[in-house]
């Protein structure tokens, strides 16, 4: 492993498919794309198909059946605490405590005494969990479990993460909240992010780039570069012509085949 | 005022809480013996025979003589016999049904080896066991203990079987992923999310263990002297000698016994899954 890797992803002609009895479903076919080191790319399709595989591929724990996926010019093979990924939901262990959870990744690596307790003291208070670092994720609400699984994620410094609809599940007041925490969050850290969402509006405002996956099996049907500083503002977003324009192609493209937009006459 | 303060209640299991609910226990104990001790005088007083109860030895009978028979060392004798007894085969249950069981869930192979001639053997009441535990085993409490064993080694299997199927497999790969080496994953993660199946299985295994000590006493006859034969024989011993408040202490014995028990396989398990005690 290199000191400091970079996290430069390779999607390169990725396939991937499922066995369902004697049939193999295509669940990924020909795929390819790049995440460059620092990114943050929206993925966004219709839901099933496929871009969680997409994230499990990348997270190592499926293997592509023909294709090839690197990072920083080395193939994946396998998990690995260089690219993490956050599950749909929460996914903390309910028999640890937030500290615990958020140690897990050091103590498991064999990191013992007081270091790896100052860093999970350090990054809890980053995501404002100070106070509930002996408390269970059961006596957590939804949007703190979401920040204590960063945390846990974060800790390990991974070069890649994948957010796989991070916010699916909150009420939509904490999920406003929990955008603006994480595109604060992500400007402060340098990390190349995979950021899996069905919404558009979620990714205009964390992404610098946004790909439109096709249905499944997923392939990228078009890219928009959105360029613009992080974080942002959901304000600046209605007011910016460019934004909503890539908004309402970004939505045709992802409406279903054969159903049309008419506008209304007025 | 009271709204407020009564809301933590619902969050945290309180001191309060438990102390009322001792209290409840207690009341409980008390209305039950007193409806039977004004059941049973009822004939005596007013010549109306309430059915069944009729011929039970009032509660008081039954502390008098369980005041006999606490001086008696052959009592406590019994209760220490039947409590190896039932700990032994429940430590066995506990060790080589969860292995299996593990093994099971973990392994398909050896699952759909295993699961044909396990559910076969799983319907046949443990004492029918009997017979072939006393050739089996070279001496009498051997075999009584064998049989008790293969009471909780069934549950104990199915539940760990059943627990290890519902762990959260993003749980292991997260832990995976962080780089945690298989052992750790077995003890961090795959242990801890088995406990409360390994719980609840350890305390049904532990209810059956003493209805078979106690049927499996009765069959072998017990030891020589009155008392030795656990508490189980006591019953037995004492509706053979005509003695029914003994009978009845004895039953409440066991009674108490198997609440021990299974108590402490509660309490226990909550030690070990403290985060289970928090209100989700």
């Amino acid at each position: 492993m290199t000191a400091n890797p970079a996290g430069a992803v390779l999607f390169d002609h990725v396939s991937f498919d499922v066995r369902r009895g004697r049939q193999d479903v295509k669940v990924v076919e020909d795929c390819s794309f790049r995440l460059a080191p620092g990114e943050i790319v929206a993925m966004i399709g219709p839901s099933g198909g496929g871009k969680t595989t997409i994230g499990y591929l990348l997270a190592g724990y499926h293997r592509p059946w023909r294709g090839l996926i690197t990072v920083d010019g080395r193939q994946v093979n396998g998990p690995s605490a260089e690219r993490l990924l956050l599950f749909q939901e929460n996914a903390l262990m309910p028999w640890l405590t937030t500290a615990e959870n958020v140690l897990f990744g050091p103590r498991a690596r064999g990191e013992r005494g007081p270091e790896a307790r100052r860093r999970a003291d350090a990054i809890l208070t980053r995501v404002g969990l100070a106070e509930f670092g002996d408390r269970y994720p059961s006596e957590l609400s939804g949007g703190m479990r979401r920040r204590a699984e960063l945390a846990r994620a974060l800790i390990n410094e991974p070069a890649v993460l994948v957010l796989d609809e991070p916010f699916r599940g909150l009420d939509a007041m904490t999920r406003e909240l929990m955008q603006e925490y994480t595109a604060e969050l992500l400007a402060e850290q340098r990390r190349t992010v995979l950021f899996i969402t069905t919404d558009v509006d979620e990714a205009l405002l964390l992404a610098d780039r946004l790909l439109i996956m096709t249905e499944r099996p997923a392939r990228v049907r078009e890219e928009f570069s959105i360029n613009l500083a992080r974080p942002r503002q959901r304000a600046d977003l209605l007011h910016d012509d460019r934004l909503q324009h890539i908004k309402h192609r970004a939505l045709d493209l992802l409406r279903p085949a054969g159903t049309t937009d008419v506008p209304v006459t007025t | 005022m009271t709204a407020i303060s009564s809301r933590p209640v619902l969050l945290r299991r309180t001191e309060k809480v438990e102390t009322t609910a001792f209290r409840r226990g207690a009341i409980g104990i008390v209305i039950f013996a007193a409806v039977w001790e004004f059941a049973t005088r009822l004939n005596g007083w007013v010549g109306i025979r309430v059915p069944l109860v009729a011929q039970l030895p009032p509660p008081s009978a039954v502390v008098v003589d369980f005041l006999k028979l606490a001086g008696s060392p052959g009592y406590w004798n019994s209760w220490s016999l039947s409590f190896q007894r039932v700990l032994a085969g429940f430590a066995l249950a506990l060790i080589i049904g969860g292995t299996v069981g593990l093994l099971m869930a973990t392994r398909p192979w050896f699952k759909r080896m295993a699961f044909p001639v396990f559910e076969c053997l799983r319907p046949i009441p443990p004492l029918a066991w009997v017979p072939i535990a006393i050739i089996f085993w070279p001496t009498q409490e051997l075999s009584i203990t064998f049989v008790t064993f293969l009471g909780a080694l069934f549950p104990v299997v199915l539940n760990t079987v059943g627990g290890a199927e519902e762990i959260d497999r993003r749980h292991v790969l997260a832990a995976q992923s962080m780089g945690a080496s298989r052992s750790y994953i077995f003890r961090r993660v795959v242990f801890p999310a088995l406990l409360p199946s390994l719980v609840t299985g350890a305390a049904v295994g532990m209810g059956i263990t003493w209805e078979v000590v106690v049927a499996a006493e009765l069959i072998s006859g017990g030891g020589r002297q009155s008392g030795d034969g656990g508490l189980g024989f006591l019953v037995w011993n004492a509706y053979e000698g005509n003695n029914l408040p003994r009978v009845v202490v004895a039953m409440i014995s066991l009674g108490i016994a198997g609440y021990l028990s299974s108590g402490l396989v509660r309490a226990l398990g909550n030690r070990l899954m403290p985060w289970r005690r928090v209100a989700s």
